[in-house]
Order: C-alpha cells, then sequence, then structure tokens
C-alpha cells in the first residue's frame, strides 16, 4: 500500500493515518504553541532584567556608598553585569525571544509549505482539465461524421441481428460472466488512488474548456445557479449540474421535511468507534431502519449529564426525481453543492424531536450521503449556535469542502478503493482535530468492487480496526469520543426518527 | 545609615533570580515538543544550552543578591 505525503501507517499497518494529533498541522501547532511558551519566558527575563537595572540605578544604594564603599562598588559590578554582560538576564532575555522568532518563521514556513503544495497540485488539475476540455471540443468536431457512421452501422448491423447480445449497450455484465464496462471503469477508477482524486479536480477545468468555443454559456449558467465562473472545486461544478438537472425537471428539494418519532428504547451504549458505526448501519431499511429514519440515542452519565449520537444512514433512493424519502440522491446532490437538503432538516428534524437540548454534546455519525450531511451541519453556524456539535464520525463520504471548525472533532474513514469519498476531489484537511484513516479493502492486484468497497459493512470492519489501533492520532480521536461512549453507570436510549419530504 | 533598604532591595534581586530560574525551568519543558526533524533535534539541543545559560543568568542574580546582603551588612556594621 502506498503512503501519501502527510500520511502513516499505524501499526497493524492495514490503516493509513494522516492528519490528528500526529499530523503535520499538528507539529506547525506545536511549534507556535512552543514559540509563544518561550516569547513568554523572553518577557520575564526581559522583566528580572528591568528589575536589576532599577536596583542599581536606587537612590538609596547611591547614596549609601561613602559608608561602605568597597562593598557598595562590588554590589553595583555584580548588578551591572546582570544588566549589561552577556551572561545576565537582558542577553537571555534576546537569545530566548530571537529563538521564539525562528521558531514561528519555521512553523510559518511548514504551513505556506503545505498551503503551497496543495495550491499548486490543484492550478495543475485545473489547468490539466481545461486543456482536456478544449481537446474535447476538437476531437469531437474532428471525429463527429465517423461517430455518426459507427452508431448507423451499429445500428444496422443490430437490426440484422448480426451483433452478439449486449455488445450495443455495453454495460452490465458480458457473456463471460467477468465485470461489464462500467464497472471495469469503476474499478480502475477505484484503484487510481490519489490518481483519480486528481481526476475529479481537474473536472471544473474540463468544463471550462469544453465551453470556450461559447465563452457566454459559461457565466449565464453560473448566474443561474448561483455560482462562480469559471468553477474552481467540485461543490461549484455540483451546483452547475444541479441547476441544469433543475431545468429539467430533475433534482428539486424543498429541503423540508415532516418528522415522526418512533417511542424510545433502552439500548445499549456505542463500546467504541465500531459501535458508532453500528448504529449507522442499524439505521438502513435492510439493517432494521425505516427508510428514511435517522437513529438518535441519547447517553445519561450518572451525574445527570446527557450526550448524543446521531447515526446518519446513506443513499436509499437512486432515482433523480426527488421523491418522498429524504435520502435520496437529490440530496446528495444538493450536499455535494453546498445546498441545503432534505437529507439535513431530517437529521435537524430528529434531534428535535428527540430532544436534543442547547449545550448537551453532539456526536454526529454518517455513511456516505450521512457523513456529508453531518460534515455540512457541523460546518453550518446556525445549526452549531443551536446544538453543541462536538464531534462529527464519517464512513466513505467526501467531507473536504466542508468548512468544519478546528473546535469539532472529524473522524473520516475512508476505503483507498472506494471512489466515493474521492468525488471532492480534495484531500481532507491535515490538522489536530482532523483525522483521515484511509484502508485498502481489495487485495493487491485486484479490480475492486465499487459497490463491495462502499458498503457500511465493511466500513464498520474498518471500524473495528480503528478501535484496535494504536496510532496516536487515532488514540487522541477515540479520547474525543469518550463522551458518546458507554462508561460505568451510563445508560443509552435510542430513538427512530422517520422523515419524509415536504413536495417543493 | 542602616541597611534595612539595601537588604529589601536583595530581597527584590532574590526574587527576580528565583523569576528566571521559572523560566529556564519552562524552557526545559519546551524541549518536550512533539515534531520531529534535523531542524527539531537542533532546536531541541539549542533549548537545552539556553537553559543552562539562563540558569547561570540566574545565578549571577544570586550573586547580585549576595553582594547586597554582604554591603547591608556592612552599612549595619559602619552604622553602629
Amino acid at each position: 500500500m502506498s503512503t501519501p505525503a502527510g500520511a502513516r501507517g499505524d501499526t497493524a499497518g492495514s490503516l493509513v493515518v494522516r492528519g490528528g494529533a500526529g499530523g503535520v498541522a499538528a507539529r506547525t501547532e506545536d511549534m507556535e504553541a512552543t514559540a509563544r511558551l518561550l516569547l513568554a519566558c523572553a518577557a520575564d527575563l526581559a522583566g528580572a532584567a528591568l528589575t536589576v537595572g532599577r536596583v542599581l540605578g536606587d537612590a538609596g544604594l547611591l547614596v549609601s556608598a561613602p559608608w561602605s564603599p568597597l562593598t557598595f562598588a562590588h554590589a553595583e559590578h555584580v548588578l551591572g553585569g546582570c544588566v549589561a554582560g552577556g551572561a545576565g538576564p537582558t542577553a537571555a532575555a534576546t537569545r530566548v525571544g530571537a529563538l521564539a522568532a525562528a521558531l514561528l518563521t519555521t512553523a510559518a514556513g511548514y504551513a505556506a509549505a503545505e498551503e503551497g503544495a496543495r495550491r499548486a497540485a490543484h492550478a495543475v488539475d485545473l489547468a490539466a482539465g481545461a486543456v482536456a476540455g478544449r481537446l474535447g471540443v476538437v476531437l469531437a468536431a474532428a471525429t463527429a461524421p465517423q461517430a455518426v457512421e459507427a452508431v448507423a452501422l451499429a445500428l444496422l448491423l443490430d437490426r440484422a441481428g448480426l451483433l452478439p447480445d449486449g455488445a450495443a449497450d455495453g454495460a452490465g455484465v458480458t457473456a463471460a460472466g467477468g465485470p461489464g464496462l462500467p464497472d471495469r471503469v469503476g474499478g480502475l477508477l477505484a484503484r487510481g488512488g490519489g490518481a483519480t482524486e486528481h481526476l475529479v479536480a481537474a473536472v471544473p477545468g474540463v468544463l471550462e474548456g469544453l465551453l470556450t468555443p461559447v465563452p457566454a454559456v459559461g457565466p449565464v449558467w453560473a448566474a443561474a445557479a448561483g455560482t462562480e465562473w469559471p468553477p474552481r472545486s467540485t461543490p461549484q461544478v455540483s451546483a452547475l449540474l444541479l441547476a441544469l438537472a433543475g431545468a429539467g425537471g430533475l433534482l428539486g428539494d424543498s429541503a423540508r421535511v415532516r418528522a415522526r418519532s418512533g417511542r424510545p428504547a433502552p439500548a445499549a451504549a456505542p463500546a467504541g468507534v465500531v459501535d458508532l458505526a453500528g448504529l449507522v448501519r442499524s439505521a438502513y431499511p435492510d439493517g432494521g431502519g425505516a427508510p428514511g429514519s435517522v437513529t438518535v440515542t441519547r447517553l445519561d452519565a450518572p451525574g445527570g449529564a446527557r450526550s448524543w449520537v446521531v447515526a446518519v444512514p446513506g443513499t436509499q433512493v437512486w432515482a433523480p426525481r426527488s421523491g418522498e424519502n429524504p435520502l435520496d440522491v437529490t440530496s446528495d446532490a444538493r450536499s455535494l453543492a453546498g445546498r441545503s437538503s432534505a437529507a439535513e432538516a431530517a437529521v435537524l428534524a430528529a434531534m428535535r424531536s428527540a430532544g436534543v437540548r442547547s449545550g448537551e454534546p453532539v456526536c454526529l455519525v454518517g455513511h456516505s450521503l450521512g457523513g456529508m450531511v453531518a460534515a455540512g451541519l457541523a460546518a453550518d453556524p446556525d445549526v452549531r449556535r443551536r446544538y453543541a456539535v462536538r464531534e462529527v464520525v464519517t464512513m466513505g463520504s467526501p467531507v473536504a469542502a466542508y468548512r468544519v471548525p478546528p473546535e469539532v472533532g472529524v473522524l473520516a474513514l475512508e476505503h483507498g478503493d472506494d471512489l466515493v469519498p474521492r468525488l471532492d476531489g480534495t484531500p481532507n484537511p491535515d490538522r489536530s482535530t482532523w483525522v483521515t484513516v484511509r484502508r485498502d479493502v481489495t487485495a493487491p492486484g485486484a479490480l475492486p468492487d465499487v459497490v463491495a468497497t462502499h458498503d457500511v459493512d465493511e466500513y464498520v470492519r474498518t471500524a473495528a480496526l480503528v478501535d484496535a489501533s494504536h496510532d496516536p492520532s487515532i488514540a487522541a480521536a477515540r479520547a474525543r469520543l469518550a463522551p458518546f461512549l458507554g462508561a460505568p453507570g451510563v445508560t443509552a436510549t435510542a430513538v427512530d426518527v422517520t422523515s419524509t419530504r415536504v413536495p417543493g | 545609615m542602616d541597611g534595612g533598604h539595601v537588604r529589601a532591595l536583595a530581597r527584590v534581586v532574590g526574587e527576580a533570580a528565583d523569576g528566571v530560574r521559572a523560566a529556564a525551568e519552562r524552557l526545559g519543558a519546551a524541549r518536550g515538543v512533539a515534531w520531529t526533524s534535523v531542524a527539531a533535534d537542533e532546536f531541541r539541543a539549542r533549548l537545552v544550552t539556553e537553559r543552562a545559560r539562563v540558569l547561570e543568568a540566574a545565578g549571577h542574580l544570586d550573586a547580585a543578591t549576595v553582594a547586597l546582603l554582604r554591603h547591608a551588612a556592612a552599612l549595619d556594621g559602619a552604622g553602629r
């Protein structure tokens, strides 16, 4: 398994960890904290030097000289050495202050290098995409006559019964029983690792390149979509595509739901990350949850303190026209575009219905769309004003673009061969409170199964490995999750809240 | 003239010496930074040296305190 920059393998070697307490950002944070400490030391040393200076020039001391000139001269000599000498506190304050400045400069350098590398990579992706888009226009124009001829010929041969079954659509499973073209392409993309992320990051550039021959279209399209032209990020592309779909009557969303709460029932308190993942697994219809339901678990500590775990499953309906179930592809598209969705409304309705009070710590856990919704809510200042969202755990979700503030901890589980978390085209942030754990599900050399690598059951297995890991970043993330896990005397009560979308 | 005022000055300098020693201890704690690189190793080595030099500065302040106390005693003797 290759280890990307800034990442490292855990002790078992099956997980690759980025960010968190052992990440690059944490190191620069350490440097800055140390520099602040050194500056405080320098200030104390300067204060001591000032004190000695005042004593040296004290009028009472000076007038005492005639009564004992020898002891006076000696005291003045030693005090003078403290103020002006190279071994005194004045010189020490200067040196320690300089050390702090050097440390701050180094920390700024680290941070700038990290950010610079990220920006440079993004710029290259966009430029490559723009070239590919322009090339696509030229190729399409050049090969259009041949393409028309080929399609006509295929249709004629098909009519004449001269084509083998399935050759015309090229999808599904081949006659030999192997994976069809879409599965093979998906598998290759999933195996592509970081390259696939760059491919996705190039999409905004491709779109810009494709529309180069008709420059007026882009700005008009962007204005209708409420975004910028040219697009520079996956959320902006998603917003453009959302506007296009909306014109065709697809992916429309009122972002409002009607919620119906089940009966609260005693439950087992989650004991680890694997149990948090298990709550999401159980919220899926095939895990026992009703379609469109979110499970809210309340933990009551012996002292009366309450904390909450909100488990949000992923996409359940794949039709591009929105229906009753808010956990559908419409919410997917809207979440990816950073827009409000019925799925978000369903989670908020579930929290309200379950009785989550302002100030009570909340941990949002989600798989796929559920993780995107969790990150989107944690990034929303209005939501954070209403609820104390402390932790977010995502599984197989593209969450890099969500601006989750540093005070909210994020534990993002991603399979290296799962395409879905790469849909944002950018790596997750490296910071002390954001840990990304990657695991390759597919055996080396094999073609990934794009459905199996995204499956929630596989993520539950990854969560079990996270619980067993000794990596310092993972250990710190687990420690942050402690208020949402069982402990002696803690009781748990769970409620399923099912939402239906209100038509727009 | 008695040495009372000079003794008070000696106390002030003695307290400054304690402050400098506390700063040296904090420098020692700063050595525990978690980051690792060649620069970090150099930095840690420099912190060790700097801590020793700050303790040396505290020693100079102690010497100044002693010198002031001696002067105070001499003033007491001269006044009798």
